[in-house]
């Protein structure tokens, strides 16, 4: 990376960074705020080193029912997608549902999730009704945008239905796709989070056995596990879509 | 019946409409009444102003769209469908594609093996004079080179009837002069039966044998008219005395079809 480059995109954001997080230490340090409300960033660190083997299980069972849950609402949703797109009389009866679906607070269901897929599954469950719908919603969007002139192209050639799906409309939908796919994937990190509340384990186990211990610091790593979980898995659905969209379409293209 | 690029007819086909009436919900009448026969081979170009039902005429033949009466026989039987070349007003190739797979893909949706299509799909671009662009993105062409990827397109599958809708409209003179020699050469190569819709005069006169005029909305025939030019078609020609005079006829033509009295 060039200098100008390193200016130009890397400093500014490192600059806020640095500042809050000297600011806070000062605050704490001088005790204008109490540590048990908000910790000093050092002992989070401190924490983050001391406590490191636990939290790393914690962030590894997170991870690893977030991907899950993750995953399930990528196909699942976009299966969904394509089946309520077949039909507009499909689409009239079930798309409702799905709108409810996502309207129902995940927080009031997780208990319900415990009684029918058992502690192990919950948090697997959670992460995917959280972020399904986003999925479901974007793909029908990407579906039923299909250019009628390439449809026509497509019917002028006798293209079978699932020729058409595969060749055309999803193709098409790509970018919809993807974008229901960022959103999800942040949202699967929240929903295991808060199955986790229920179940005790991974990182949502780890920052309410924290809180109960009066470890402000702990819940602060736990935290910060938590997002860059989220910013991990958002970069890797990134960089899927700037494979599978660079040579096409603008949103990927090269500057 | 299989499409095989390689056996494929490289003669026309005859269409005939009898009686095609076309009528919008509104109720807007498109299309009032229109016969035509074209027979095997022929370059037809249709003319008319904006609007006035030229590409619903062309969808109609292509299938894409039914009249509400009156009959179209495209070919002797059989199922002709296949054998339609369409190029749209936009190239309308699929962007994640290169230039060598949205040629192919006629051939794909028809089941032709991969090997077989691709090489047919080759031969189409070189005819285009595209062959250093197949691995490139249509959003890596230029408007020109998309309308040749498109033609090439249109023309795997050897049709015998290519139906093109404005395809050069918004080109400009240069390429469009260049591209309408070009789609000139290769019906006079391989003499596939062609209707061409415009609403440029010059375009017409340059390319058909025979030009039909048709009125504003609904649309109907007001003249069919046999262009009294060589059939060889160069650039020369555009200058040419007897040029001028064929394109006042049109000129004309269309005026009385507009309702506007010159």
């Amino acid at each position: 990376m060039s200098a100008p480059n390193f200016v130009r995109n890397v400093l500014p954001p490192i600059v806020p960074f640095v500042g809050v997080t000297v600011a806070t230490e000062l605050v704490v340090r001088q005790g204008w705020v109490p540590s048990f409300l908000v910790p000093a960033p050092s002992s989070v660190v401190l924490s983050m080193f001391r406590d490191w083997p636990e939290l790393w299980r914690a962030t590894l069972n997170t991870a690893n029912a977030s991907l899950i849950g993750f995953g399930m609402s990528a196909i699942i949703g976009s299966l969904v997608a394509i089946a309520l797109s077949s039909a507009a009389w499909v689409q009239r009866a079930f798309y409702p549902y799905a709108v409810f679906f996502q309207t129902v607070p995940i927080i009031a269901i997780a208990p319900l999730l415990v009684i029918w897929f058992g502690w192990d599954r919950t948090v697997v469950a959670s992460a995917f009704i959280v972020s399904i719908f986003p999925v479901i919603a974007n793909t029908l969007t990407g579906l039923l945008s299909t250019d009628p002139a390439l449809r026509d192209l497509f019917r002028l050639y006798d293209a079978k239905r699932l020729a058409t799906l595969l060749k055309l409309r999803l193709p098409f939908a790509l970018p919809h796709v993807m974008t229901g796919l960022r959103i999800a994937a942040g949202l699967a990190v929240i929903g295991a989070i808060v199955g986790e509340f229920i179940t005790g384990s991974g990182i949502g186990g780890s920052i309410m056995v924290s809180r109960q211990q009066n470890r402000v610091d702990k819940v602060f790593a736990g935290l910060l596990l938590a997002s860059l979980l989220g910013i991990v898995l958002f970069t890797l659905v990134n960089l899927i879509s700037r494979l599978s969209l660079r040579h096409w379409h603008a949103s990927e293209a090269d500057p | 019946m299989q499409l095989d690029p390689t056996t494929a007819s490289l003669s026309g086909i005859s269409v005939d409409l009898c009686g095609i009436q076309r009528v919008f919900p509104g109720p807007v009448t498109a299309i009032d009444g229109i016969d035509l026969h074209i027979a095997p081979g022929e370059f037809v170009a249709i003319l008319g102003p904006s609007g006035c039902g030229k590409s619903t005429l062309l969808r109609i033949i292509a299938g894409l769209d039914k009249p509400n009466s009156g009959s179209i026989q495209a070919g002797a039987g059989g199922n002709a469908h296949r054998h339609i070349g369409y190029v749209f007003q936009d190239a309308y190739l699929l962007p994640w594609r290169n230039a060598l797979s949205n040629v192919a893909l006629p051939l794909e949706l028809s089941g032709v093996p991969r090997a077989e299509r691709l090489a047919a799909a080759a031969q189409a671009i070189e005819r285009v004079e595209l062959a250093d662009a197949i691995t490139r993105y249509p959003a890596e062409l230029s408007g020109g080179m998309r309308m040749r990827v498109s033609l090439a397109r249109a023309l795997v599958t050897s049709p015998s009837l290519l139906l093109l809708d404005e395809p050069f409209a918004a080109l400009d003179e240069i390429t469009r002069q260049e591209l309408d020699e070009h789609l000139h050469q290769l019906w006079y190569e391989r003499r596939m039966t062609v209707i061409f819709v415009t609403h440029s005069i010059i375009e017409a006169t340059f390319l058909a044998e025979r030009a039909v005029v048709l009125t504003r909305r609904p649309a109907r025939v007001i003249l069919d008219h046999r262009l009294d030019l060589p059939e060889r078609r160069t650039a020369a020609l555009r200058t040419d005395a007897r040029f001028s005079q064929q394109l006042r006829i049109l000129f004309e033509a269309l005026e009385r079809g507009d309702g506007r009295q010159a």
